[in-house]
């Protein structure tokens, strides 16, 4: 019919068979024209349907596996740090405890990588050039059930507990300090007048922070008071009590019987963030509150436990220190195909957050 | 074509005198006007059809660049907040990759960065001129910068949050 070009020798003057070419033409052209049209609008088309599918295959980047090893790696290491502490190495022993520290950071560490694998990732943590410092664990054996006073190894009620404790870099340098008080041991005080309740305080030679636990007068349960750092005695205030037999004071932690306690923050300003000064760690009416306690304090740089009013070898009945780790460093790596991760991270379980 | 208004032409020169030359002169007049008719409303019609479609055309590819850009954006903005949520863990070495098209809808593309509360990711195709702009939260401070659409890699280098060509 027709063509889209026009044929040599039939524009020659014959104007009847010459019409019909150029009329077709005019169509031809269009419809070419509006083929183009609906191609480009099939080919749009197929962008937005591309477009919906990048738009859900999309699962992110996987940056919650990460976050996920991250904390599997902290967890799993305090864990073990926390166990091998526990075992109460002698004196001498440091090199073994670190020693068996290493081993079950190793094994944790393969373990850890075999799962990363399984999802596509590489995952290391480098246990070579694990970093330790240097801690005591200081721990009287008492519980709810069969308590011990909260007193030195020679039996005194106000006593030192560890001095000159050191901070490093963001890290605290008291960790994991937790006591289980029976409630009728306890003194019958009140925020306003808590003088004669068991009472921990953290001073620096300058200020000093208390925290008093007490069976409060009014209601009979188990109360804790702070008294800030650089505040009179008259500021004291409760900040959170639990009715019951028995209570766990988690000082560093900031919780009592398990309730997160938020104004009990180890220290305060005399061992937070804001100062560089070593503290010393004191109790005080320890004939007053009865139970079992561990803690485990900084020893690197000058800071030590006090000798005369803890046992260094484990006893039955009164407070001893044994060699612990108090925090270890380590890098660790996750690479995926679409993220990589590294971070030195540091591990001391029960640290107070600040 | 041409023999079929002769019977109708003949009956009304028959009533008048005869004068054929001109009653030819007219039928030939009538057979362009209406050839040139024919071909302006068929020119004026189709063209009314190309430029409708055309510019239906237009606004799809529109519309189908400021989604897909859309889609990147957010799907960048999501990467720089993980990276974000990663530095804020304590990373001290932070890269996120991601994989998007070099060109959507049949033109390329830039990727604008711009920080501030909150900072903003602004891209524009460079056919079209349609720009989207999307928020991207973050606590860390993120890097002004500029590229062209494609593989990216967002690295924490320097305290600050980068996007750069991978």
């Amino acid at each position: 019919m027709a063509d889209l070009r026009v044929k040599l020798g039939s524009d020659g003057g014959n104007e009847g068979s010459g019409d019909e070419p150029d009329r077709g033409q005019l169509v031809l052209v269009a419809g070419f024209a509006l083929a183009v049209v609906l191609v480009a609008l099939v080919l749009l088309a197929n962008t937005a349907i591309f477009t919906e599918n990048l738009a859900t295959r999309d699962n992110g980047v996987g940056e919650r596996d990460v976050l996920g090893y991250r904390s599997s790696v902290v967890d799993g290491a305090g864990g073990i740090v926390d166990r091998e502490n526990a075992v109460e190495y002698a004196d001498g022993e440091r090199d073994l405890l670190e020693g068996n520290v290493s081993d079950g950071l190793a094994a944790l560490d393969s373990q850890l990588r075999e799962s990363a694998g399984r999802n596509a990732a590489s995952a290391r943590a480098d246990m070579e050039s694990a970093a330790f410092t240097n801690g005591s664990l200081v721990r009287q054996n008492g519980t709810a059930a069969d308590p011990r006073q909260f007193t030195s190894t020679g039996s005194a009620e106000n006593w030192t507990v560890a001095t000159d404790l050191e901070r490093a870099g963001d890290g605290n340098a008291t960790r994991a300090f937790v006591a289980v008080v029976n409630t009728s041991s306890l003194a019958n005080a009140s925020a306003s007048d808590p003088t004669d309740a068991f009472h921990v305080v953290v001073t620096n030679g300058t200020e000093s922070w208390h925290a008093y636990v007490y069976e409060n007068g009014s209601s009979g349960a188990v109360a804790v008071a702070v008294k800030s750092a650089g505040e009179p005695a008259s500021a004291t205030t409760q900040v959170c009590s639990v009715s019951a037999p028995n209570a766990t004071v988690d000082f560093t932690g900031g919780s009592l019987g398990g309730v997160d306690c938020p104004g009990l923050a180890f220290g305060g300003d005399v061992a937070g963030s804001a100062t560089t000064d070593g503290y010393d760690v004191l109790v005080r009416n320890g004939d007053r509150a009865a139970g079992g306690y561990d803690l485990t304090v900084r020893t690197a740089g000058s800071g030590s436990v006090s000798a005369g009013n803890v046992s260094a070898t484990p006893s039955a009945d009164e407070p001893y220190s044994v060699p612990a780790v108090y925090a270890i460093e380590f890098p660790i790596e996750y690479r995926t195909s679409e993220v990589t991760y590294a971070e030195t991270v540091r591990v001391a379980p029960g640290e107070r957050d600040d | 074509m041409t023999d079929s208004p002769r019977p109708l032409d003949g009956s009304t020169a028959s009533s008048s005198s005869p004068t054929r030359p001109q009653g030819s002169r007219d039928r030939a007049t009538a057979t362009t006007l209406s050839y040139v008719l024919t071909l302006g409303i068929t020119a004026l019609l189709i063209s009314g059809l190309l430029v409708a479609a055309g510019g239906a055309v237009e606004s799809q590819r529109e519309d189908t660049t400021r989604e897909a850009m859309a889609v990147v954006g957010q799907q960048l903005s999501a990467r720089l907040m993980a990276a974000d949520r990663l530095v804020a863990a304590g990373g001290s070495e932070v890269t996120v990759r991601g994989t998007y098209p070099e060109t959507v809808a049949g033109s390329t593309y830039s990727i604008a960065v711009e920080p501030g509360s909150p900072t903003t990711i602004e891209l524009t195709a460079t056919g079209t001129r349609v720009s989207v702009t999307v928020a991207a939260p973050t606590r860390t401070p993120v890097a002004e910068t500029t590229l062209s659409g494609g593989d990216i890699e967002i690295v924490y280098a320097g305290g600050e949050l980068e996007v750069r060509a991978a």
